[in-house]
């Protein structure tokens, strides 16, 4: 700064008072921001990155080969498994947004704000329909470059792609939410952590949990595989289980999981919303705990025989 | 609607410690001081003042709003522009999208107005040029500058400014000074700090915290009074003086009760405020 500066300043002029937005306006703003703060996070970036590489070997697109093409397609939509590493960094992404104010010591230029920390909660909670529409981009393209708009599924991913024009898949528009869904519910889960805890501990062990398959299939273990299904998105070949029922139903849990933990991040600010969480908790349980259906089998296939 | 803030027996404990201990003040527009000693209670003050802390007890209004009721709250919130003394920053943060985001925080939802106000208030300290430049990249001087910067936006009616002259360079103080000066016109401003300097130049009014009471309360003149007849000059350190330092000239500038035949010089507003804040028997000598 000079000296002629300070001489010489000439203060623009300061707005003009108006009355203050509706809290709808103000919650957008910064879902907005968060938003767009939560797709340019290099976790972020690392976590579609890795999906993105799982993507390409699934599909062939890498010179070091591919999965079995008969799992591509109910990996890529059913089974989640193209989003699961971008879940992973999605959590831990969203959970360092939400806790930023804490873990910066900048709680004081927060709380003499007009906008109250839960607004600043349910914006964080809206702002991982970012990410799963990241992973809906995502997903789409894979399922286009696996499947083909119609319908003729590539089998030999390794030294193709080559489309086999005998074998067909049906994708399902119900199926093409899974995956998004699930970054959904990593976002939210993401939130619901930070909001309770500003410890990294905390996310770390959040992710271990959630993300590290073995801790994952606790569930399944626990209870039956229709969680352990339900949990990751296993509804195989859904053309070939009865429609869009157990997708539907899939989805439905995930979703009711997904609200559970947005509203245990608002209980953060409001505690009669205990409530609420035990019902989408109930509704959850009862959803992903059905039975999968019959195990799914692709076009051309023999049925699964029932001992 | 009123303009003026008004403290009854105010109280904030921790513990079993009262680092408030009831203070009554009414402050109305214009610049005031509140100096005090380390622990004296002024950072707890202006949390409570910015709505940042609750008081443990006594009563406070702002601008005529009640804080105890949640929506009076948010309105004196609507209103106040206010500066922690170390803030923690969004160091992955850049200067402009930092005060962007505290602009949302402040309910300015209309992207275009925003962004005006946030360059409005960059240029105001003198950042326009950096608001590309992370936070972290900034020196501790210029985020003071961003700090103040978000506290400037909206033009609120209340400014609490909890030491913000402190890291600066004397050329940033000069300005400083200008800037707040020039709030004080039609606005509290309430400005905690540690440098008598700042207070004798900028403040109408100044406050002296000590042990979470109001010490003092009147002019930087009458401040500076309060050591009349109580500093003298020798050549050297004199152990009856209850404070003394070595002046550049090499001489010794005593406070305290002077001796017979002492050389008394005028006292400035930092003698003053060292007699009163300075040991307690000191203090309490005044008081009575």
């Amino acid at each position: 700064m000079s000296a002629a500066a300070i001489t010489s300043a000439t203060p623009p002029a300061a707005p003009v008072r108006t009355a203050p937005p509706p809290v709808r306006a103000v919650r957008w703003a910064l879902t907005r921001v968060e938003g767009r703060r939560l797709l340019r996070h290099p976790i972020f970036l690392l976590g579609m990155a890795l999906s993105a590489v799982t993507l390409a070997l699934m599909t062939g697109r890498l010179p070091f080969g591919a999965l079995d093409y008969s799992a591509t397609p109910s990996m890529l939509a059913g089974d989640c498994f193209v989003v699961v590493g971008g879940a992973l960094w999605t959590f831990l992404a969203v959970f360092l947004a939400v806790t930023r104010d804490r873990r910066d010591d900048a709680q004081d230029f927060y709380l003499a704000q007009p906008t109250t920390a839960r607004l600043r909660t349910e914006a964080a909670l809206l702002s991982v329909a970012w990410a799963g529409m990241a992973g809906a981009v995502l997903i789409a393209l894979g399922t286009l470059l696996l499947v083909g708009l119609d319908g003729a599924l590539v089998t030999d991913v390794v030294n193709g792609p080559i489309v086999d024009e005998n074998q067909r898949y049906e994708v399902q528009v119900l199926e093409l939410f899974q995956g998004p869904l699930y970054l959904v519910l990593a976002g939210t889960v993401g939130v619901l952590l930070g909001s309770w805890t500003r410890h990294v501990y905390a996310a770390v062990f959040g992710a271990l949990v959630l993300f590290l398959p073995p801790v994952a299939l606790l569930p399944w273990l626990v209870f039956d595989e229709g969680i352990g299904h339900g949990y990751f998105g296993a509804i195989e070949a859904a053309a070939d289980v009865g429609g869009s029922a157990p997708i539907a139903s899939q989805l439905l849990g995930l979703a009711a999981v997904a609200a559970a933990a947005a509203t245990a991040a608002l209980a953060r600010h409001d505690r009669r919303l205990v409530v609420l969480v035990i019902a989408a908790l109930s509704v959850a349980v009862l959803v992903l705990g059905l039975p999968a259906g019959p195990e799914a089998t692709l076009p051309g296939q023999p049925p699964p025989t029932t001992p | 609607m009123s303009r003026t803030i008004e403290m009854s027996e105010l109280r904030k404990r921790y513990g079993a410690n009262d680092v408030v201990a009831g203070v009554s003040l009414d402050v109305g527009v214009g610049v005031t001081g509140l100096l005090g000693p380390n622990g004296a209670g002024k950072t707890t003050l202006m949390r409570m003042l910015a709505t940042v802390l609750a008081p443990t007890g006594g009563h406070l209004r702002i601008l005529g709003r009640d804080l105890d009721d949640a929506e009076q709250r948010t309105d004196v919130r609507r209103q106040l522009g206010y500066m922690p003394q170390e803030p923690g920053f969004h160091r992955h943060f850049t200067v402009f999208e930092f005060v962007d985001y505290v602009a949302i925080l402040k309910e300015m939802t209309d992207t275009h107005a925003r962004h005006r106000e946030v360059r409005r208030v960059l240029e105001r300290v003198d950042l326009g040029d950096v608001a590309g430049r992370r936070i972290r990249k900034l020196s501790g001087g210029m985020r003071k500058r961003v700090a103040m910067a978000q506290a400037l936006l909206g033009d609120p009616r209340l400014l609490v400014l909890d030491e913000p002259a402190s890291a600066l360079d004397p050329e940033q103080r000069m300005r400083f000074r200008e800037l707040i000066s020039e709030l004080g016109d039609g606005r509290i401003v309430l400005v905690s700090t540690h440098q008598t300097d700042d207070v004798a130049a900028l403040c109408q009014r100044v406050i002296v915290l000590r042990d979470g009471h109001a010490a003092f309360d009147g002019t930087p003149a009458q401040l500076s009074a309060l050591a009349r007849d109580r500093v003298w000059i020798a050549d050297t350190r004199d152990d009856r003086a209850q404070l003394s330092w070595r002046t550049a000239e090499g001489r010794h500038r005593h406070v305290g009760d002077p001796p017979l035949g002492a050389r008394l010089v005028s006292p400035t507003i930092e003698d003053g405020y060292l007699l009163l804040a300075g040991p307690a028997a000191i203090g309490k000598e005044l008081a009575a």
